[in-house]
């Protein structure tokens, strides 16, 4: 730039100075100037002061020197002598000469000066540009390290959100055990938040125990001191208990030490998980594992498509098979092929929803041998409820099964016994009846046919045959009774024993006319039993009681009761022979007597059926007596339910 | 009239007919009674078949059935009988030497009319016999022989 103004200004000033030299030189030709001459001459001179030129001044020097020489012979001579106008050009071109060094040397100077400016304005320039580029870097620079103190918020920021938001608690402490991060996930497991503890005191400050739950956790083997220690610590099961959490609490924990960028250790941080749950879980699962392997019972669990998953020891037992024999293959080894369409379908209705099934079946042992089993088969539900496989729970019933075919047997073999007892009966009562009729009725015919021609000792003959078939038609009848007594069905109700005994009373009364007897009826109860039976019995008793008061002039007969809360007990007291004591064991036996026929007809059967009878109905009998004073019987009958009097309310109103 | 009076007596035991025979004659009813000795040959001649096939005369008064005989016994005869559109109107009468339970019931759920137990005592048989002799023989009006007709049932 200043180059083009230096040479616009040459551009400039030659013209005008060769302009002003020719100018001075026609003027000095053509006038007489005097001294004035070279002033004017002087005047280009300095002008060169401003061309560009250094050598400028010189040159114009010489021209203006050879021009003031030639001034000399052009000029005309005026009032001047030629001495004085030869000293006047001579100082001219001295004048001239002096100017033009001088102004040599002002230019010499103002150029170094130019030049030195020019230098001084690059290296400013340059120091300028450089300062520009040093002041970009280091906007740079902090734009950079702007951004980086952003990102490291943002991410600070990211991290205290995560450590808020983590299910897991976090705790971090330095190499004094000064907790610098405590997680409220931490706060929250542990239930107690930081405090200023010093490390020797944290298990007694969060109450850290091993898992036998009563020792405490040696302090210098927490996770948390030794990760500080520069230990690494994986899933250390610790228990908790503290007044925050009396029953305390499961902890899982993960420990490692805390380095900065160059390695140097910083502390320790641990990761808390609360395992209570599983603890529980593994414990429930320990408990029903314990179950399933002491059961007797074999328990298998299998999938849908019948593959064994599981199989415990009585099933080892059971089958023959070891678990790892058969798990994971297809269950159709322990079915008879007979079977496999039944299994099939209960699986059928396990998916179709059915909570269980049930049946009775039999399975095939690893020897071959069949057992009989019961089965019960259930479908094992996730979580969700969905069905993942199936349980079968079997019980060995073989045994069982042996018993109960025993028991089969014997009931068979009974009721045949049962069956001929009966045919027995039956064809006693028919043909055993048959002949005594046909004695008697043909010793009738003969004494009519024959009679006449008999004397008394034959007559007696005959009638004591007839007696004999009369005897023995009514042991028959008796017997049978009996017999029939301990095989007929009871029909037990409740009846009225005051309208039972009157009923009683009267068939006794009609069989025994002529008889004066004095019978005492006390208020009785209604008793649970069945009516034709115990009909029997106090016919019986009564009978008996008739029967043995004979010879009484006066016969007393008192029937009465008496009721507790277990058993109703009845009793028939005479005034009659009575009996001996130390024979009253023999009253209630089949055939047993204590008087003669003689004395007293009789079968011997009466008591034994009235013992029968009560004993039937879960009751006893007994009786007291004293000879030729009277005899006493009892029977009771048990309390079996309290009866429902649903008419009384009706009965009281009507 | 006399026919009215006939009794068919069905028993197998000879001792028996004797008996009963010895019974009736002496409340003079002998002669009305018919002896059959076993079920098949009171159904037969009931029915007027095999060796009955020519009788002529109508139905007996009255049936005397023991209850176990031979090839067809009491009950069978008296459950033929009973469901037989032409006879169930004839009285039936067991006579019997039990009295078992399942006898009696089974008699008359079949419908019998009557059922003795033929007591050892023979005094107290004669009067027995005599009492049902007089009742369905003399007293008791027989079904008009419309009822009767006893047709055949091999026909």
């Amino acid at each position: 730039m200043n180059r083009v103004a230096v040479l616009s200004l040459s551009a400039i000033v030659r013209p005008l100075m060769v302009a002003l030299l020719g100018g001075v030189f026609i003027l000095d030709a053509l006038t007489p100037l005097g001294v004035i001459i070279w002033l004017l001459y002087l005047i280009p001179v300095w002008g060169t002061f401003w061309y560009p030129h250094r050598q400028s001044p010189l040159i114009v020097a010489i021209t203006c020197a050879i021009l003031v020489v030639f001034g000399f012979f052009l000029s005309p001579p005026g009032s001047y002598s030629v001495s004085m106008v030869v000293v006047n050009r001579a100082l001219g071109i001295m004048t001239v000469a002096i100017t033009a060094a001088v102004i040599y040397q002002l230019k010499k100077h103002h150029e170094a000066l130019a030049e030195a400016r020019i230098t001084l304005e690059r290296r400013v320039e340059e120091r300028t540009a450089e300062l520009a580029t040093t002041n970009q870097t280091l906007q740079e620079e902090i734009a950079a390290r702007r951004q980086m103190a952003d990102d490291l918020s943002k991410q600070t920021t990211i991290l205290q959100s995560i450590l808020r938001s983590l299910g897991e608690g976090v705790i971090v402490a330095d190499m004094a055990g000064k907790f610098l991060v405590w997680n409220p996930a931490a706060e929250r497991i542990i239930g107690l938040g930081p405090t200023n503890s010093s490390p020797e005191a944290w298990q007694r400050t969060y109450g850290v125990y091993l898992p036998d739950r009563v020792t405490p956790y040696p302090t210098e083997d927490l996770p948390l001191a030794k990760a500080i220690r520069g230990i690494s610590v994986d899933g250390d099961e610790q228990f908790l208990r503290h007044a925050g959490c009396p029953d305390g609490l499961w902890l899982s924990v993960t420990g490692r030490p805390v380095y900065d960028a160059s390695g140097a250790p910083l502390g320790g941080v641990v990761v808390v998980r609360d395992i209570s749950n599983r603890k529980r879980e593994d414990e429930t699962l320990a408990r029903l594992a314990a179950i399933v392997d002491h059961s007797d019972d074999a328990i298998i669990g299998t999938t849908f498509d019948g593959v064994v998953t599981t199989w415990n020891a009585a099933a080892e037992r059971m089958y023959g098979y070891t678990a790892r024999e058969v798990i994971a293959t297809p269950i159709t080894f322990l079915i008879p092929p007979d079977l496999i369409e039944e299994e099939q379908s209960m699986i059928k209705r396990l998916k179709e929803g059915e909570r269980a099934a049930h049946l009775e079946t039999v399975r095939r042992r690893k020897d071959g041998q069949d057992i009989h089993v019961s089965l019960t088969m259930s479908p094992i539900l996730d979580r969700a409820g969905k069905r993942i496989g199936i349980s079968k729970i079997t019980r060995d019933i073989s045994e069982q099964k042996r018993v109960e075919q025993e028991m089969k047997q014997h009931t068979d073999e009974v009721n045949v016994l049962n069956k001929e007892l009966e045919a027995f009966s039956y064809s006693v009562s028919h043909d055993l009846r048959a002949p005594l009729r046909h004695i008697d009725g043909f010793v009738d015919l003969l004494q009519r046919q024959a009679g006449g021609f008999l004397d008394d000792k034959g007559r007696r003959y005959l009638r004591t045959i007839s007696e004999s078939a009369k005897q023995m038609g009514c042991l028959v009848d008796d017997l049978l009774a009996f017999s029939r007594m301990g095989r007929t069905e009871m029909r037990e109700s409740w009846i009225s024993l005051d309208a039972l005994v009157q009923d009683a009373l009267q068939t006794v009364k009609s069989e025994s006319p002529g008889r004066n007897i004095e019978w005492i009826v006390n208020r009785l109860p209604e008793v649970q039993a069945d009516p034709a039976m115990l009909r029997l019995v106090v016919i019986n008793l009564l009978a008996n009681a008739e029967k043995y008061t004979r010879s009484r002039v006066q016969a007393r007969v008192e029937i009465g009761a008496s009721k507790n809360s277990d058993e109703t007990i009845v009793f028939v007291r005479d005034n009659g022979v009575g009996f001996e004591m130390q024979y009253a064991h023999k009253l209630f036996g089949v055939f047993q007597r204590l008087h003669s026929a003689k004395d007293f007809e009789g079968t011997g059967i009466g008591l034994a059926s009235v013992r029968r009878i009560i004993a039937r109905h879960g009751g006893r009998t007994w009786a007291n007596g004293v000879v030729n004073e009277g005899a006493t019987f009892y029977f009771s009958l048990p309390q079996k339910g309290e009866r429902c009097h649903g008419g009384v309310e009706a009965n009281t109103a009507g | 009239m006399a026919e009215l009076k006939r009794i068919l007596l069905a028993e197998d035991n000879e001792k028996d007919v004797e008996l009963t025979l010895a019974a009736m004659e002496e409340h003079h009813l002998a002669n009305e009674v018919v002896v059959v000795t076993d079920g098949a040959e009171a159904l037969d001649y009931l029915c007027r078949r095999g060796k009955f096939a020519a009788r002529q005369n109508g139905q007996p008064a009255v049936v005397l059935l023991d209850l176990k005989m031979p090839k067809v016994d009491g009950l069978e005869v008296l459950r033929v009988i009973k469901s037989h559109p032409d006879l169930k109107s004839l009285p039936v009468v067991m006579l019997t030497s039990s009295h078992e339970e399942r006898d009696l019931v089974e008699s008359y759920r079949l419908g019998v009319n009557a059922y003795v137990v033929k007591p050892v005592d023979f005094q107290r048989f004669i009067s027995a016999v005599k009492e049902l002799g007089f009742f369905w023989a003399l007293i008791n009006q027989a079904p008009p022989a419309s009822m009767t007709k006893g047709t055949n049932w091999n026909t």
